[in-house]
């Protein structure tokens, strides 16, 4: 019961705290022309900190002083048996998975800190932007990336042309959604 | 409930044994490996499900305790998620390629038209900048250089790259 009653309050607090959010975002000028991407990105990643840091003083509220709908919820779904707890498991163990995944795919296609070994590596360990170019391969990385889209089934290549799969065309429209809300401009 | 936790948590740390993995052998398709002890988890995840009995688990952690703890866990998972994604959609290259792809009157573009759509050039430009913003390089006279910062940032990455024998993307 407890735990069910956690799961809901936590679902609750998040999605409050998304809505906010994107309801704050309609007013923020977002990403200004000219200026450096990192920055828009990092006041987004703060905004976004602060709001889910509030929504959490709501979760400690509602976890011990819950509202009767969410406990009149919590006692239907633990009528059901072992299978929320079966679906539960297989969920948190998906969202470890992932938190893992995230990690992993950060190491393994880090461009920044590719660049910083280039730098790392060279004989007096400064280069200029045009030698770092040179020996990182802009022209090879197309394809690696291009190759990595045909790996995960996002793309598909037809006689020299490449084309969003079904699961690379909604993941497109929802990034692509997310720049236009978040007003990110064209990003990459 | 309670099962459910402890179990899929230990098959967490089960899927991770997949590093020992890739650090003892040389797999060259380290993602479907990755997907196929994912899949694994699962399956072990539903056997012990089915065995262990429901009271058998009861009583390591105060319910009320761990309630709370798990809903704090999902509460900043969904903000580390969302975050993610944010990160995801307006720094990857291959979800900007996809974009472009997607924008093109004709739904697909040649190699060519890519390059024209989203030049990598200025992104590689771009990280660099970002980098001197944050610390991890300093720029003099267009020549970069590695900051203290920068150093550490690079040490971690290359440890964990070399011991998972991961590539350099």
């Amino acid at each position: 019961m407890e735990i069910i009653k956690g799961i809901f309050v936590a679902i609750f607090c998040s999605c409050l705290a998304l809505a906010l959010h994107l309801a704050i975002n309609l007013f923020r000028k977002g990403r200004q022309v000219g200026e450096p991407a990192i920055i828009e990105l990092m006041r987004q990643t703060k905004l976004a900190l602060a709001i889910w840091v509030g929504a959490f003083v709501l979760f400690i509220y509602l976890f011990f002083i819950p509202p009767v709908s969410i406990v009149v919820l919590t006692q239907k779904i633990s009528r059901w048996g072992q299978l929320p707890g079966y679906a539960y498991g297989i969920i948190l163990y998906a969202a470890l998975c992932f938190i893992y995944l995230t990690i992993y795919y950060v190491l393994d296609r880090s461009v920044s800190a590719t660049l910083l070994e280039i730098i790392e590596n060279s004989p007096e360990g400064k280069l200029s932007g045009k030698q770092i170019k040179e020996i990182y391969g802009v022209e090879k990385k197309y394809q690696s990336e291009l190759n990595g889209m045909l790996e995960g089934s996002f793309t598909v290549e037809e006689a020299g042309f490449y084309s969003n799969s079904l699961k690379g065309r909604l993941y497109a429209r929802i990034a692509w959604m997310i720049k236009i809300i978040l007003k990110l401009g064209p990003g990459g | 409930m309670i099962k459910g936790l402890y179990l899929g948590l230990s098959c967490f740390l089960l899927f991770l044994s997949h590093i020992l993995i890739f650090r003892r052998f040389n797999i060259r398709r380290k993602f479907f490996a990755i997907t196929v002890s994912f899949f694994c988890g699962i399956l072990i995840y539903t056997i012990f499900f089915l065995v262990v009995p429901e009271d058998s688990l009861h009583g390591f952690i105060p319910v009320l305790i761990l309630a709370f703890l798990n809903g704090t866990f999902l509460h900043f998972f969904f903000y580390y998620f969302y975050i993610h994604f944010i990160q995801l959609s307006d720094r990857s290259l291959a979800t900007r390629i996809m974009v472009e792809i997607e924008k093109s009157s004709s739904g697909r573009l040649s190699l060519g038209q890519i390059k024209q759509a989203y030049n990598i050039d200025k992104k590689i430009s771009d990280e660099l900048e970002d980098m001197v913003i944050l610390g991890r390089l300093v720029k003099e006279s267009d020549v970069y250089k590695l900051t203290p910062k920068g150093k550490v940032h690079l040490a971690i990455f290359k440890a964990i790259r070399t011991y998972a024998k991961l590539r350099r993307s």
